[in-house]
């Protein structure tokens, strides 16, 4: 494994990063060069300079192994991770070091859970930096050095394939250089109208941005402390939720939709099942709501049900009620989207409903299996026959997930929280979804929670997003031979 | 300039630059710090005067009040204008000097409250409730308010009437000096303590700024300099492989040339002045051959 060649290529994805936060020191700059100025530009320096300098003496290399490539990918997004701390840390307010380095991660793996107490106190520079981790992290930062930096030249289809999962790319049929060029359009036009249809909405030019990027890199960080309740606008709601929706639908699906193929998202039964479930959803908790007269009338209690498990289910995290109020059935609902999540080939985290369709099929087989003993029955997703390796990998996906997330569990009450608190955290952690229940509420944050188990949530937070064993590889990378 | 000479030179600058970058950035805000603890001690300052000529002008202003009104010592009059004078300049300076008028709105009503009292009173002590006039002949006549009151007195009378005159103001305007002068004077130096206390209550958050400032020119510099030690391990790693390692090798290929005349077969990575130092040196090898050549 060449340290070199490794460095290199992680440099040539700290350059892009250090672009946002140049990008973040201008918005700066025009807002009066605010507090967050000097911190963003020397923050911008020295993530240039660390990227450059590999650049300077490492020529770059004909092809990369498996093993430099996933090394380069795990190394991007940890060291992105810790250089994105640099303007929390410079800034100081409320962030210490363990606080910078949660949010940091909190916002490169699109989790969007934060320690801020007052997020409107934050400088706008900040407050779109804050944001630009949660846009370059819901794509891939890999990804995003991919489209952008030529230097990275042949070695796209290493690099993409470690940070692209194995389901995702299933439904892109297309070599890999159109996937990752696919992968911006979609999202840089996605963003692109959400921002506009939100500033018709009635928001400012910066919110719209900032919710727009958070939106469609299904993050979840906002510019005000009541999330989008401060808007209480059902007309942004509405555009919020259509934007976490399509962010959390295979892109190569949106992109077959609007160019008339066949691959698109009417026709993929994943899909289907995800709208269904969001529907079904919404429409229980409504009535579990309106019930429990928590809102005047159905159409209230639909409107905040479908906001808040769509924001769930697509691992968003966007609030627009205290669900912390809400009677238990409707809570045990969004747990379970929480647990769910999106599609693959998204900006979702959690299990994927995918892999959910994937062993629900599977689990049906094996109950065929047992009344047809010598039958042959495939397991088939979208007329696509799946190989018994993918399905044998869900499944210990699956599992591995769910031992995940019972010994952070284990852990978190270990350190005195209460039992909702605890599953739910480990949960949205995990999951990368953001708030949970309890002490980290929707109308919460994870101000108050210790040193240690924010910790332990970062580790969690990385591991979602790396799709769990990719965090694991990077434990035994030394076995790897 | 090219290869190892170039990329060593321009890594040093950009290290140079950021380090300067750095350097400029923590003075910046250092100077912002130095600003702000500047008028911040110039706002306490200039606080602590105001207040101190406010106090010291009612306390003029008390005593000389004692004096004219208890004592009768009308001599200290001026003193009670002059006093008057001096506390409504501090206070016209105060209000200019103030970031928010409304908060010295309780402090200007208790000095015009305390102003139109004393001259109330001061207007009172004028004009006394009955005139005592003693004729050439010892005699007196007193001229009040009321036919009863115009008499002739004996001596004795009027020595005890003056007494008795006498006694009554002193009980009358001692009693108002105690109870309504007092009370006014006690809630205008509550008012001047609320003024001091409120505008050292407003430099806490300005204090509280001061600190972030401190943090903000700190930080940066130990930031840099944990990026440096960073990119001198890297430099040092670079280094090592595309300078030293090359160098090793060839020096060690020489050697086994020279020594058991072993092929020098040293292949450069990259395209610079080792690669031109190792082909020179290749070239000079197969021409040693072709010169130790048997003819």
């Amino acid at each position: 494994m060449r340290l070199n060649i490794i460095l290199r290529y992680i440099g040539a994805v700290m350059i892009c990063v250090s672009a946002f936060m140049a990008l973040s020191a201008l918005i700066s700059l025009v807002n009066d060069t605010d507090s967050a100025y000097y911190p963003l530009l020397l923050s911008s320096l020295l993530t240039l300079l660390l990227g450059i300098f590999p650049m300077f003496f490492v020529p770059r290399a004909e092809s990369i192994t498996n093993k430099e490539g996933f090394a380069i990918v795990v190394g991007s997004w940890i060291i992105a991770c810790i250089v994105g701390m640099f303007p929390y840390l410079i800034w100081g307010g409320e962030f210490s070091l363990i606080d910078a380095w949660f949010e940091s991660v909190s916002g490169y793996t699109a989790t969007g859970a934060s320690i801020l107490t007052n997020i409107e106190a934050l400088p706008q520079g900040l407050l779109f930096w804050r944001t630009a981790t949660n846009w370059i992290g819901g794509i891939g930062v890999v990804m995003f050095a991919l489209v952008i930096l030529p230097s990275l030249g042949t070695n796209k289809m290493a690099l993409s394939s470690v940070e692209l999962s194995s389901l995702a790319k299933d439904n892109y049929r297309y070599r890999t250089q159109i996937i990752v060029r696919i992968l911006l359009v979609v999202y840089l036009g996605l963003t692109a109208v959400v921002t506009l249809a939100l500033k018709l909405a009635g928001m400012r030019w910066f919110d719209a941005v900032n919710h727009a990027m958070s939106a469609c890199a299904t993050g979840g960080f906002s510019t005000k402390n009541a999330s989008i309740a401060f808007y209480d606008s059902a007309v942004i709601e509405i555009i919020l939720i259509g934007a976490m929706i399509c962010a959390s639908i295979h892109f190569g699906l949106i992109y077959g939709t609007f160019i008339r193929k066949a691959n698109n998202i009417f026709r993929s039964e994943v899909v289907r099942t995800y709208l269904s479930i969001i529907g079904v959803m919404a429409l229980f908790i409504a009535g579990a709501l309106f019930t429990a007269n928590l809102y005047p009338n159905i159409w209230e209690s639909l409107r905040y049900s479908l906001f808040q498990v769509v924001s769930v289910i697509s691992t968003t995290g966007f609030a627009t009620a205290d669900t912390n109020l809400w009677p238990p059935f409707a809570i045990i609902l969004l747990i379970l989207a929480s647990i769910i999540c999106g599609c693959a080939g998204s900006t979702t985290g959690g299990i994927k409903i995918d892999r959910a369709v994937l062993f629900a099929k599977q689990l049906w087989v094996r109950i065929r299996r047992q009344q047809h003993p010598n039958a042959i029955i495939r397991i088939r997703v979208d007329g696509v026959v799946q190989d018994n390796d993918t399905v044998n990998t869900v499944t210990l996906f699956i599992v591995t997930y769910m031992a995940i997330l019972f010994v952070a569990t284990l852990v978190n009450t270990l350190f005195g929280q209460d039992l909702m608190t605890a599953f739910s955290s480990a949960m949205a952690c995990l999951g990368n979804v953001g708030p949970g229940f309890g002490e980290v509420g929707s109308m919460n944050n994870y101000a108050e929670i210790p040193t240690i188990l924010k910790l332990q949530s970062t580790v969690l937070m990385l591991m979602g997003r790396l799709e769990i064993f990719g965090f694991i590889q990077l434990i035994v990378l030394k076995l790897w031979r | 300039m090219k290869g190892i000479n170039k990329r060593v030179t321009i890594a040093f600058i950009s290290i140079i630059a950021l380090l300067s970058t750095a350097g400029v950035i923590a003075l910046l805000e250092l100077n912002d710090m130095s600003n702000d603890t500047q008028s911040i001690l110039t706002a306490s300052r200039r606080n602590m005067e105001i207040a101190n000529s406010m106090l010291k002008s009612a306390h003029e202003h008390s005593i000389a009040m004692m004096h004219v009104v208890v004592f009768s010592e009308d001599n200290y009059r001026d003193n009670v204008n002059k006093a008057m004078e001096s506390l409504n300049e501090s206070l016209d300076v105060a209000i200019t000097e103030a970031s928010n008028v409304s908060r010295l709105d309780s402090l200007v009503a208790s000095v015009k409250h305390l102003k139109r009292i004393s001259d109330e009173q001061l207007e009172k002590i004028n004009a006394p409730d009955t005139i005592i006039i003693v004729n050439s002949l010892n005699t007196t006549t007193i001229i009040g308010e009321t036919e009863e009151q115009n008499r002739s007195l004996n001596n004795s009378e009027l020595a005890l009437l003056i007494e008795q005159q006498q006694q009554k103001q002193a009980t009358t305007y001692e009693g108002w000096y105690d109870g309504e002068y007092k009370a006014t004077y006690d809630n205008l130096i509550s008012n001047i303590e609320g003024y001091m206390t409120h505008t050292h209550s407003s430099l806490a958050p300005r204090a509280e700024q001061l600190i972030k400032n401190t943090h903000r020119s700190i930080a940066p510099i130990f930031l840099t300099l944990v990026v440096m030690i960073a990119i001198m391990l890297m430099f040092y790693f670079f280094i090592r492989t595309y300078c030293v390692k090359p160098i090793t090798k060839m020096n060690k290929a020489l050697a086994d040339y020279l020594v058991y005349r072993l092929p020098f077969n040293v292949k450069a990575e990259l395209n610079d002045e080792l690669k031109e130092m190792n082909d020179n040196i290749e070239i000079l090898i197969s021409q040693a051959r072709q010169t130790n050549k048997p003819q």
